[in-house]
């Protein structure tokens, strides 16, 4: 089926995104990759640069959309644009230029306005993406539920098919502390 | 070893489920003891790791969708033959209307006159 040929809620495309469905993401792609880009190209950026913010973007929001203190009350595209303003007045700085934009975009315009999206990459977080790659798949979807998803232990036991919830916390913890082993943790 | 009212504790202020005043005291807390606040700084590189490892792992599902659209607009256009072009229609190039042996001459005829001057330089530098 051609996922451009039926019309879906933007609450059902969150809720689909949340649920990591494969076709929420290709809608996205759709429907706002150009909005994103036209932004970027609007204020001094290239095509280039559209489309890497455009994917910034996404993770970010992403992320967002993971994270317990999250409350879906706007349209997809607002949140889209208030990450992309975000970024892009960032990278701009960055290249000496101000990002001067009116107020476009319909209320709360406010997300993220001073919030970093810059994730820590120092050489403990690079070992610590390598050891958390060689926990294999189990361990890394685990700790991903945690502290990624941020799920709670009943949903991490109904999600990985663990006997009960006390089962999620002991595996955790195990695979915790064989990640600081594998870092040579000195926390 | 950290206590285990502490470590879910801890838990509880990463999943962001403690309120403002919960928050403050647990700051306060971590502040006073090194064990909790080595802990902590310990789980946020672990929870900045996965982000990166997402991010990673979302980058490639970026790259196939846009490969993906990209062969669907290949798909949408149908090259067009020479032949089916109007006869009005400009030739493309100038050179790929040349016949093939008198472009094959041409380039003999280049290689000739480059051993020419390269003869002409030898033996203006050994006179």
């Amino acid at each position: 089926m051609n996922e451009c040929t039926f019309q879906v809620s933007d609450n059902q495309l969150f809720n689909a995104l949340k649920a990591g469905e494969e076709w929420a993401w290709r809608m996205i792609y759709s429907q706002y990759k150009s909005q994103v880009t036209r932004f970027v190209i609007y204020h001094h950026g290239s095509i280039r640069d559209g489309d890497a913010v455009f994917r910034e973007a996404l993770m970010v929001f992403y992320e967002k959309v993971n994270s317990t203190s999250f409350l879906f009350n706007a349209k997809i595209g607002t949140y889209l644009l208030a990450i992309t303003r975000n970024l892009w007045s960032k990278k701009l700085s960055a290249r000496g230029q101000k990002l001067v934009t009116p107020r476009l975009f319909e209320q709360p315009v406010d997300f993220y306005e001073n919030e970093n999206f810059e994730v820590n990459q120092n050489t403990r977080v690079s070992r610590m993406v390598e050891a958390i790659e060689n926990l294999g798949d189990w361990g890394k979807d685990m700790l991903l539920a945690w502290y990624f998803h941020k799920m709670s232990p009943e949903k991490i036991q109904e999600q990985l098919a663990l006997e009960n919830e006390e089962t999620a916390v002991v595996s955790k913890n195990e695979y915790l502390s064989h990640l600081k082993k594998m870092v040579g943790c000195r926390h | 070893m950290l206590d285990k009212n502490l470590k879910i504790k801890l838990d509880r202020y990463l999943q962001g489920e403690l309120s403002e005043q919960e928050k403050s005291a647990f700051k306060k807390l971590m502040e006073e003891n090194t064990e909790l606040r080595e802990e902590y700084l310990f789980l946020k590189d672990t929870a900045d790791a996965l982000i990166l490892l997402k991010r990673k792992e979302l980058q490639a599902k970026f790259d196939q969708i846009e490969r993906e659209e990209q062969q669907r607009l290949n798909d949408a256009f149908v090259p067009i033959s020479r032949s089916q072009l109007p006869l009005s229609h400009p030739p493309t190039t100038s050179s790929s209307n040349t016949p093939k042996f008198l472009r094959k001459k041409s380039a003999l005829l280049l290689a000739l006159l480059i051993v020419i001057a390269l003869l002409i330089g030898w033996y203006i530098v050994q006179n």
